[in-house]
């Protein structure tokens, strides 16, 4: 069913359809949640939450793509709980745990692997997006959300803009910066990112 | 080869935004015209796009169950907001405060009539007007239509006439400055107090030339507004019930939220 059928319906208290939009989006909204907060739990409250927001608020929604509007919702509850955290920081030894598990387990990352890669190559691949996922958490929060909704969740710069409510400009140099950032930590890690590694040896040559 | 330069954050912001097709025109053609000649810019360009892609292919986590909704976690039906929502609490606040403004306004207005003659406009005022049925049923003890003596009997020059309510009779009020009682005519049915005042006041009711003569005469106002001095106070009462009540919710809301 077309996701704007599934809209109004949902508008009309349709909660199976709006459900329908949930398994669409729910990978999208738990990753960025993920990223942002770095342990499971705490994700999946903060993207439940979130649908459970848009379900609520449904009739505010115009003129905006679902996704992107989920989106911004996600993105402002995570950057509000990252802040309640840093006044009042806690961290559980279940948290420890989950987290450690997270780093042992790609389980979840099952969804856009790539079936016929050989095993070396999706070990390297694994190796590479974990660290990305290193260096993404050691960026302020703020260049995290931005990088996040524009490159891994394909958000235009504008859109990114009204879910964060600053200005283009502002997206603008947090991309750069991150993305610079990003750059360098990875470099420290010694895991560039293929191309950059192939342009490397080219130079070397 | 050593690691790119880095570069200044101007140059950084241009490269990624061409990267993402965000440069137009001069600015475009500009930073190209140096990427043919700089090593280190193309290099840092090949850099920040090869991160951008990995974050591009950076795959989507599962979540470790479903975050379909329940009934029960629904609760209510979509679009519907909150008897309590923030934006009709906003609403609420904005009532309250225009309840608060209503209870200073009544408040304002029902000490108003009391007040002494000094600070009493000395136009006819609601002031006057609130005052002068009081003056009229105590004037009609002594025998007289005091909507006709009491007001009429007050030069608009000098118009004390608050002051000529029961509260000043008595005496009980020492904020009378001595001048206002001095500049006060005599005529003035309350001012003195008691009976001994009836005779001045029918001295004038029986004196209409003094009347007549008179610059402004004061028109007694209908019978009904001593009824809003009554109800005044219930009205405070209830605006400001309301508009703690308003307060309150928004407070509770704003916790919630």
């Amino acid at each position: 069913m077309e996701e704007q059928t599934l809209l109004q319906d949902a508008r009309r208290g349709n909660l199976e359809a709006f459900n329908q939009l949930v398994l669409i989006h729910q990978n999208h909204a738990y990753s960025f949640a993920y990223r942002m907060l770095g342990e499971e739990e705490g994700a999946a409250d903060a993207a439940q939450q979130a649908f459970l927001s848009a379900y609520r608020h449904l009739n505010e929604l115009r003129g905006e793509s679902f996704r992107s509007w989920l989106l911004r919702i996600v993105a402002n509850a995570c950057l509000d709980e990252l802040r309640r955290r840093k006044r009042r920081p806690s961290v559980s030894l279940d948290d420890l745990a989950a987290g450690e598990e997270d780093d042992r387990s790609d389980e979840s990352l099952s969804i856009l692997a790539d079936p016929t890669e050989g095993p070396e190559s999706a070990a390297v691949r694994s190796d590479l997006r974990r660290s990305i996922e290193d260096c993404l958490s050691l960026l302020p929060p703020d260049q995290r959300a931005t990088v996040l909704l524009v490159d891994v969740h394909a958000l235009e710069y504008g859109e990114a803009a009204r879910a964060l409510r600053v200005a283009l400009g502002t997206v603008k140099s947090r991309v750069a910066r991150a993305r610079a950032d990003l750059r360098d930590c990875l470099r420290a890690k010694g895991e560039l990112p293929p191309q950059a590694r192939r342009l490397e040896s080219e130079a070397h040559a | 080869m050593n690691p790119p330069e880095r570069l200044d954050p101007q140059l950084l912001e241009m490269l990624s935004a061409y990267l993402d097709g965000g440069l137009e025109g001069a600015e475009k053609a500009a930073l190209e015209a140096r990427l043919n000649k700089e090593e280190n810019l193309r290099w840092q360009l090949a850099e920040l796009r090869s991160v951008r892609d990995s974050l591009r292919t950076l795959p989507l986590r599962k979540p470790p169950r479903s975050l379909a909704l329940t009934t029960a976690l629904a609760g209510k039906s979509a679009g519907k907001p909150a008897v309590f929502s923030p934006r009709r609490m906003a609403f609420g606040s904005a009532l309250a405060s225009l309840a608060f403004v209503c209870v200073l306004s009544l408040d304002v207005l029902s000490r108003g009539a009391f007040l002494p003659a000094a600070s009493a406009p000395r136009s006819l005022s609601a002031n006057e007007a609130f005052s002068a049925p009081r003056q009229s049923s105590d004037t009609s003890g002594a025998g007289k239509s005091a909507a006709t003596v009491a007001p009429a009997s007050l030069p608009a020059t000098e118009t004390p006439s608050p002051a000529a309510t029961p509260r000043i009779g008595t005496g009980s009020d020492n904020s009378i400055p001595t001048e206002t009682l001095a500049e006060t005519p005599t005529t003035s049915p309350m001012l003195g107090g008691g009976c001994g005042d009836c005779a001045a006041t029918e001295e004038h009711a029986v004196n209409p030339p003094q009347v007549a003569s008179l610059p402004f005469v004061a028109t007694p106002q209908p019978q009904a507004l001593p009824d809003f001095q009554t109800v005044a106070p219930y009205l405070e009462v209830l605006f400001a019930l309301a508009a703690l009540l308003l307060a309150a919710a928004a407070v509770f809301v704003r916790r919630r939220h």
